[in-house]
């Protein structure tokens, strides 16, 4: 059954972030080559996990979330919650820092912004950087 | 929006402001309107942004009657509170122009000046 893609909620520190056009979270895990001199294929263990996301907004400096997530490229010191809830239910959760907002304006539009996370964990966490639950 | 400026409304009247049609015999010059589209743009949570593209054809019996309401029009399309609803943003795409086609009867034709423009606003 398909999912449709308005979202129940998406917080940004536990405020609700409005006029998000799109967002993508992408979940990577790197294959480290291990093969060894002289073998004749290769071989790989896993790595380790990270997680990034992109959100696109219409951007209006009034709405509080898309200014603090401005300020916050430049000022914050510990990473914030970011939490997308899907209309099934389904929570993706985990904490985050912003790593790259970028405003466009354009002819025949209204100003966006395209604003990138990059999530963590604690150093001596063993979770994985982002919770779907 | 189009009666809120008076700089339309003391051209055209109210009256002669209609959604999607007029009367053949009407009095020129007056202002048609028709909603085309409107789109769903945002995906979070809450109030949901939307995009409706809106059509504002100015009927005239001439080209230059047609434009010169075009500059009110412009001052008139824009961001504001609007009955219950508030435009956010109002994006002016740019406007095309029909000259009067002279003839008989029916084959007359005002002038016509349409206006493309989106309207964002939140439901």
């Amino acid at each position: 059954m398909a999912i449709n893609a308005a979202l129940t909620s998406l917080t940004w520190k536990g405020t609700a972030v409005p006029a998000v056009g799109s967002a993508s979270i992408s979940i990577s895990r790197a294959a480290l080559d291990i093969t060894p001199i002289g073998t004749p294929t290769q071989q790989y263990i896993a790595g380790v996990s990270g997680a990034t996301a992109t959100l696109d907004l219409f951007f209006d400096e009034g709405d509080a979330p898309h200014w603090t997530m401005l300020t916050d490229i430049n000022t914050a010191t510990a990473a914030g919650s970011l939490v997308i809830t899907l209309q099934s239910g389904t929570t993706v959760t985990g904490n985050a820092f912003v790593t790259s907002y970028e405003i466009t304006a354009q002819a025949q539009s209204v100003v966006r912004a395209n604003v990138q996370f990059q999530y963590t964990t604690d150093a001596s966490s063993t979770a994985t950087p982002v919770q779907i639950a | 929006m189009l009666t809120s400026y008076a700089g339309i409304t003391n051209a055209i009247p109210a009256a002669r402001i209609s959604h999607g049609y007029r009367l053949q015999d009407g009095i020129l010059p007056a202002i048609t309107y028709e909603l085309t589209n409107v789109v769903q743009q945002s995906i979070s949570g809450g109030a949901k942004l939307w995009l409706a593209s809106v059509e504002i054809t100015i009927i005239a019996a001439t080209t230059k009657a047609a434009l010169d309401v075009l500059p009110a029009l412009k001052i008139a399309c824009g961001a504001g509170q609007y009955n219950l609803a508030e435009f956010e943003a109002v994006i002016w795409n740019g406007h095309t122009t029909s000259a009067a086609v002279v003839g008989e009867g029916d084959e007359q034709e005002p002038a016509e000046v349409t206006a493309s423009i989106d309207i964002y606003y939140r439901d």
